[in-house]
């Protein structure tokens, strides 16, 4: 009789019966169900939404767009801009998923981390676009140990969304970017604005005018020592 | 991430300015080494004596599609928000500008001189180093053109070497800045002034002869 209970009672677990309260880890499959992910925000003014869920050592995220060409997300820029940002940005051509793991190596530019030196270190990844938009979701190490990737650690981090609708790595996102500062561990986000950090260059309290007046000084020596080549008498002399 | 479908604009004119100008400055060299080869096969001889005017034809076109190129780089690239708080675009711009002068200037000496420039020893090393200045400038700016198209140069190794770091922005200090500038005024303020003594001189040795 002992026995019975005990079959009936792993029956049941197996089955995913009444004892399953805990929520069952995301399912890599292109789609987002209610409730499959612990975390959600939804970036009201550029239509698009991050879901997360933390397993351990892991997150895996999902991102949906209401276009039909890339999307990104990246966190933790140093600046200026996203300098700096650890960036996962992927698209879906016909029905094959690409997605890589990039570096913002400059303010303004990202770079494979693979062609950096670094790994590509999305662990699993699906993805599906149909006329309404497009979903992707990869599962990585909150902390992957590689140099050009930020650790996904307690506290909130600053973390941009971006989209454009063309199937790429390089399109300008245009207006369709957001920065938003987001706890993973603990849930909770507040938009912060277009700029994670100021955007001044690093050259001093003023660093445009110094950069100007380099620019003049440059110009004004090549232009300058030809001039005064060109009219010196002493050559016109020896040449008329 | 430049903006898709017109940012392609740049890149055409970005390449066609490259091409011109390196087609000028390579001709303007071998203009230069012609005067210790002047005999040789007939290809080198028909190469020499295009050398010069190709030169001239090449950096002007390359100065129209280097215009051009500035003006499709501010417009279909970045934002201006992104293109002016960059430094490795305001690097690119300063070098960009850089180029523009010394090409200004090689254009400017052959229309001053005209062809009998290549007769002249010290003008035409001078005219070559206008065409190399300018070609090295250009070099910089299509090194710094691929950190921004998200590529690595292959100058990168060479300037690392050389403790040139791209990323950040180059700027003299204010001082330096007073004292390139006066100095460039004072050098053309005194050759002005020795240049209006020398035709006073001349005019009146004339009228003495006369």
């Amino acid at each position: 009789m002992a026995a019975l209970a005990i079959t009936a009672l792993v029956v049941l677990v197996v089955a995913g019966g009444p004892v399953a309260a805990a929520p069952a880890s995301p399912r890599l499959d292109g789609r987002i169900e209610d409730g499959e992910y612990t975390g959600h925000y939804q970036a009201q003014k550029i239509g698009m939404a991050l879901h997360w869920t933390i397993e351990g050592e892991y997150i895996t995220l999902a991102l949906r767009t209401p276009a039909q060409g890339w999307l990104a997300v990246g966190w933790d820029p140093t600046g200026p801009i996203m300098e700096g940002e650890d960036i996962l940005i992927g698209y879906i051509r016909g029905k094959e998923l690409f997605l890589q793991d990039y570096y913002a190596n400059t303010s303004v530019t990202h770079a494979n981390d693979v062609s950096l030196g670094g790994r590509d270190d999305v662990l699993e990844a699906s993805g599906s676009e149909d006329a309404t938009g497009t979903i992707i979701e990869f599962r990585r190490r909150l902390d992957t140990g590689d140099r050009f990737d930020r650790p996904l650690g307690p506290g909130a981090h600053t973390v941009q969304l971006a989209y454009a609708p063309t199937d790429d790595f390089v399109t300008y996102h245009g207006d369709k970017r957001t920065v938003v500062k987001i706890d993973f561990q603990a849930g909770g986000a507040v938009e912060t604005g277009l700029f994670a950090r100021p955007r001044a260059v690093d050259a001093g309290r003023n660093p445009f005018a110094a950069w100007l007046l380099t620019v003049i000084a440059g110009v004004s020596l090549i232009g300058g020592l030809t001039a005064a080549y060109l009219l010196w008498p002493r050559r016109e002399r020896n040449h008329a | 991430m430049p903006e898709g479908g017109r940012v392609a604009w740049h890149v055409i004119t970005a390449e066609l300015h490259t091409g011109m100008l390196t087609l000028a400055f390579a001709s303007a060299v071998i203009r230069l080494i012609a005067g210790w080869f002047p005999n040789g096969h007939v290809v080198w001889r028909a190469l020499v004596r295009l050398a010069g005017p190709t030169a001239l034809l090449a950096a002007i076109a390359g100065l129209l599609s280097l215009g051009a190129s500035i003006v499709t780089g501010f417009l279909y690239t970045w934002p201006a928000e992104v293109l002016l708080t960059s430094s490795v675009v305001l690097n690119k711009i300063a070098l960009t500008a850089f180029s523009l002068t010394f090409w200004v200037a090689f254009v400017a000496t052959r229309w001053i001189h005209g062809a009998g420039l290549w007769a002249r020893p010290h003008l035409r090393w001078f005219y070559v180093a206008l065409a190399t200045g300018g070609f090295v400038t250009l070099m910089l700016v299509g090194s710094t053109g691929g950190h921004l198209a998200g590529k690595r140069s292959m100058l990168d190794s060479t300037l690392h070497y050389l403790g040139i770091n791209t990323h950040l922005l180059f700027t003299l200090s204010r001082p330096a800045v007073y004292v390139v500038l006066a100095a460039v005024a004072l050098a053309l303020l005194s050759i002005l002034t020795a240049r209006a003594a020398s035709g006073r001189s001349l005019r009146r040795s004339e009228a003495e002869t006369r």
